[in-house]
């Protein structure tokens, strides 16, 4: 091991904690540009405000192709077609098949979630006014006061029946569930490409692309295979 | 040495592997670092700034209608005996400035910004502990593997620690809770009010 390996590292991170994050590239994610840039121009505060449709970018990857090029440029033959072919199974067996529904369909549950909090806070403001209303409308303005309670009555069924709307499908628990799925997919996309643990005990290609099916799969179902597997599904001798 | 955790420092690998290629590897660590560790940096760096000033200008907003709010009802009691619009306008401020407040704070507790800070935050100096052990173009080629293994290891294994507490962090808020518990009952109130009643012997 380098002997300077402390400085090293103490020096990687001092810079890395320089850096200006509004001069970073935004991170990778399905919203299309205009969007995403509509929305970086809102306070920081309403930036993540709901919105009333999402939809999702249809040229969608995790690498940029123009980058991916530039990165591969000077590689090797046999190393750049054993990338892209690595690429392309990925492309098939992980983000076009599971990745992409499962994390548009986390980013509208959250955009769900978080609409019908901002309803309910919005009912509860008007409820609160028409409170205080009532309790002034008391001395001032006794004429006015059934209109009133029959307003709050009003906003009440509203809540209770946007509530009753939301249990049909939970934004909460939808969205934190498919977060979950898509981002562990994300995590097994680059154990893949990278070839490190539980894929680094495969020589032959079609048996680790075999097990990278069998594992996205598994983790779209909601069941999250360990990271590190017992010794059972390499094809190395004994 | 180092005192790193365990699970930062590089091991030798268990059996004997064929040592990858070493431009393959590189190629792999370039993409590796753009797509995955710099995005994940980007990520918590912005979330933690935007977190930060968001939280920052609710307290602002808040700060600014609970004086408005205040100031109105200490002027609508100075003003006893002055003109009726001008006293019910400053009533009318008085009753809707506190409510913004409140409304402003029930919404900053839907994102929850100040604990989303912290553990982006926290996060984000696990990042960089596992970047530090990114491979170098010094080292030998099994020094590189050994290096490239580790550090990506630890960058997905920050990633799995944070998806798999990603429930955890979100909580719903109180206010909203109590707000929909309260329209609940008033509206089953209303519907036992107006329920026929269960026996009824006499109809006259």
């Amino acid at each position: 091991m380098p002997d300077n390996v402390d400085k090293v590292m103490q020096k990687n991170i001092q810079q890395r904690k320089k850096q200006d994050p509004d001069q970073l590239p935004e991170p990778v994610t399905q919203e299309p540009e205009k969007s995403l840039s509509r929305r970086l121009r809102r306070p920081a505060m309403f930036q993540e405000f709901p919105s009333w449709k999402i939809t999702p970018r249809e040229d969608f990857g995790f690498i940029d192709k123009n980058e991916l090029e530039r990165i591969l440029k000077d590689a090797p033959v046999d190393i750049k077609e054993e990338i892209l072919a690595d690429l392309h199974v990925l492309e098939i067996e992980l983000l076009n098949r599971f990745f992409k529904e499962r994390d548009y369909e986390a980013t509208r549950h959250q955009n769900r979630y978080r609409r019908f909090q901002i309803i309910y806070i919005t009912l509860a403001f008007v409820a609160t006014i028409l409170g205080s209303a009532q309790a002034y409308a008391i001395a001032a303005w006794p004429q006015a006061l059934t209109t009133i309670a029959l307003m709050e009555t009003v906003v009440a069924l509203l809540a209770t029946m946007i509530a009753t709307i939301s249990t049909s499908e939970p934004p909460f628990t939808e969205w934190i569930e498919n977060r979950r799925i898509a981002e562990f997919l994300r995590q097994e996309y680059f154990r893949y490409l990278l070839r490190i643990d539980p894929y680094d005990r495969f020589t032959i290609k079609a048996k680790r692309d075999m097990f990278l099916a069998r594992r996205a799969a598994e983790i779209n179902s909601g069941k999250y295979p360990d990271v590190r597997v017992e010794n059972e599904d390499n094809d190395q001798p004994a | 040495m180092t005192n790193l955790p365990e699970n930062l420092v590089p091991q030798p690998v268990g059996d004997p592997q064929p040592l990858p290629n070493r431009h393959r590897m590189k190629v792999l660590n370039a993409i590796f670092e753009k797509y995955a560790l710099n995005d994940q940096i980007s990520y918590y760096q912005k979330k933690t700034k935007r977190s930060r000033t968001a939280f920052n200008q609710v307290n602002v907003l808040r700060a600014i209608f609970a004086f408005l709010g205040g100031m109105a009802s200490a002027i609508v009691a100075a003003l006893s005996g002055a003109d009726d619009a001008v006293v019910t306008a400053f009533v009318a401020v008085a009753i809707i400035a506190p409510a913004l407040a409140t409304t402003i704070a029930t919404y900053s507790s839907v994102y929850d910004w100040e604990r989303l800070t912290k553990i982006y935050r926290d996060a984000l100096n696990n990042v960089f502990l596992a970047d530090a052990l990114s491979p170098r173009d010094d080292m030998t080629d099994e020094e590189f593997y050994m290096y490239l293994t580790a550090y990506s290891d630890a960058v997905l294994d920050i990633m799995h620690e944070e998806t798999a507490q990603f429930g955890n962090m979100i909580r719903s808020s109180q206010q909203i809770q109590d707000f929909l518990d309260k329209s609940r009952q008033r509206a089953q109130s209303l519907i036992d009010d107006f329920a026929p009643p269960e026996d009824s012997e006499d109809s006259n």
